[in-house]
């Protein structure tokens, strides 16, 4: 097994790249925007301002990984980096376990650094903020929140590494993730909508409810509103259920990337 | 025993004509060879197959029929990748690392340990005359240079055989000279070198024995001195009349050589010198391709 020196290599490459501090510089600048859509929106001003800034940490990881991961994979297969790497004793799935394994400690890093931003930029506003004592219990819950928004950024990395070794262009699989995020991301209210209308025959019903179980949903991860609100509780067999069905999913697209990579002529 | 050994492989593509119309392309028809411990010069036109053989060799693409073995070992099997060393044509490594990164990667790959690093570090370096860059960005690197390194690299885990697609082209003379020094010492030390070239005068100079690829059919398969023995042209003889100072040159073929030779002595010729005059391999590279064309 050589997993480990390709996720060491990667992990590497992806710390040195811009997207990486660019990604990070941009978070900050959302910050302040968070900042400023709070003052000129009705309601609690710190509420609003961890909404957007929670809703902004997670695009920014699912951005970031969907970027890092199609872009480092396909770069490796493009520009022949594959050849240098396959040509010593890394078998093909070492080479994506190692490459996934990267992306997930880059990933990891990216959404540890964004927490630390956004905790301080979310304490500092409410300090800021008239009559509003910063409770540590905030903090907590942005630390629960972040690890979802990691495992999120995990589950679409795999999808990253699984577009990238499937497409042979890289901005049709760019676009084949946004959408893939997008589309899970909208998944629960759709099936809502759809198997609570008298409107919608069964059988559309059941085919909305086939794929909302099979398509990869992204809203699961989503929990921001367990920050924002306090008086939101998530029971602890929602965290386990959620776990679960993360790791099965990311051995599930590892196993048919491994699959499709091993028969792929390069 | 070869130490890679090449078994009648063939090899097509499927080329689009139309949206629905493909046209099945042979790129390898049956190749054929064994590379022992030597250098093994492997030539062809653009597109006659070299780089599909080297994908074959590498596994990196699967043929449609034949083996490929390397030290006995068939080519699919991991194992034999420890003992071999690869360099693609125009290499490219993440910019973003140092060199002594990509040296780590692949220290990490063998299993080199921490403490002999160092050592193993500055040997490779210093072959390859990149002392003291090793710290910087690859960024900051000539593409000679990352060539260099690359090739550095390639020699880390000291291979028994060496795969190089066209390692001088993108090179300076003196980073050419660096590759050929290397590809002598491993020869000298019992390795076995194979590589594609499109520099004749590089592959004529340093090979053992010299395939010619073209169209996906190896055409000749020989050592550099038989091929050059089997293309000779004729003869160019310099003489004189005895106790004449006028120099005569005089060409001929194989076949009127001794005729010739005898007819110059009867006339009171004296013989100052005889060189054979012989086809390159260049020339005789491009005479198989002309061939090919005129069949097409």
């Amino acid at each position: 097994m050589n997993v480990l020196p390709v996720a060491r290599l990667t992990f590497k490459e992806l710390l040195k790249e811009k997207s990486f501090i660019g990604l990070l510089t941009g978070e900050v600048f959302l910050l302040f925007i968070s900042k400023l859509i709070s003052n000129v929106v009705a309601g609690d001003t710190v509420k609003v301002a961890m909404d957007f800034s929670l809703t902004f940490f997670f695009f920014t990881v699912a951005l970031y990984s969907i970027f890092s991961s199609i872009g480092s994979t396909f770069r490796d297969i493009s520009d022949k980096v594959i050849y240098l790497i396959l040509s010593k004793p890394i078998r093909r799935e070492d080479y994506v376990l190692g490459k996934f394994l990267g992306i997930v400690l880059a990933v990891g890093l990216f959404t540890f650094l964004s927490f630390f931003l956004v905790t301080s930029g979310i304490l500092i506003m409410s300090s800021l903020a008239h009559l509003y004592v910063p409770h540590i219990v905030i903090v907590e819950r942005i630390v629960v929140v972040s690890i979802f928004i990691f495992f999120m950024g995990v589950f679409l990395s795999a999808f990253g590494v699984l577009l990238a070794v499937f497409f042979t262009s890289q901005i049709l699989a760019i676009f084949s993730g946004i959408f893939l995020f997008l589309v899970g991301l909208e998944l629960s209210p759709v099936k809502e909508i759809v198997t609570s209308s008298k409107y919608v025959s069964p059988l559309n019903k059941l085919i909305v409810q086939v794929v909302y179980y099979l398509f990869p949903n992204f809203s699961l991860f989503d929990i921001k509103d367990y920050a924002v609100h306090l008086a939101i509780h998530i029971p602890l067999t929602y965290f386990f259920l959620v776990f679960v069905y993360f790791i099965l999913y990311v051995a599930a697209v590892l196993a048919v990337s491994t699959f499709i990579f091993d028969r792929r002529e390069l | 025993m070869g130490v890679l050994q090449v078994n009648n492989i063939k090899k097509r593509f499927f080329r689009k004509r139309s949206l629905l119309k493909k046209q099945e392309v042979w790129a390898l028809k049956g190749v054929s060879f064994d590379v022992r411990k030597e250098i093994f010069g492997f030539i062809g036109p653009n597109g006659a197959g070299k780089t599909t053989t080297i994908k074959i060799i590498l596994n990196f693409i699967r043929p449609d029929s034949g083996k490929v073995s390397i030290l006995g070992k068939s080519n699919r099997e991991i194992s034999v990748k420890k003992h071999i060393g690869f360099l693609p044509e125009r290499p490219y490594i993440y910019n973003s690392i140092t060199g002594k990164e990509y040296l780590d990667f692949c220290a990490d790959v063998y299993g080199i340990p921490y403490y002999e690093r160092k050592k193993v570090f500055l040997t490779l370096l210093e072959l390859v005359d990149l002392i003291g860059v090793e710290e910087q960005p690859i960024s900051s690197y000539s593409k000679g240079m990352v060539q260099r390194l690359l090739f550095a690299a390639t020699l880390i885990n000291d291979p028994e055989l060496l795969i190089l697609d066209e390692p001088m082209s993108g090179l300076d003379p003196v980073g050419r000279n660096i590759i050929a020094s290397a590809m002598k010492d491993l020869k000298r030390r019992g390795k076995a070198v194979f590589y594609s070239s499109h520099i004749i005068q590089d592959v004529e100079r340093l090979s053992d024995r010299v395939a010619i690829i073209v169209d996906g059919e190896i055409k000749l398969l020989d050592t550099i001195t038989n091929i050059v023995q089997k293309f000779l042209k004729g003869y160019v003889l310099t003489v004189r009349k005895v106790g004449s100072n006028n120099i005569e040159v005089f060409k001929t073929t194989p076949g009127d050589f001794w005729p010739f030779l005898e007819k110059l002595r009867s006339e009171g010729y004296e013989i100052i010198s005889i060189e054979p005059e012989r086809l390159s391999l260049e020339e005789i590279l491009v005479s198989y391709i002309q061939k090919k064309r005129r069949a097409d």
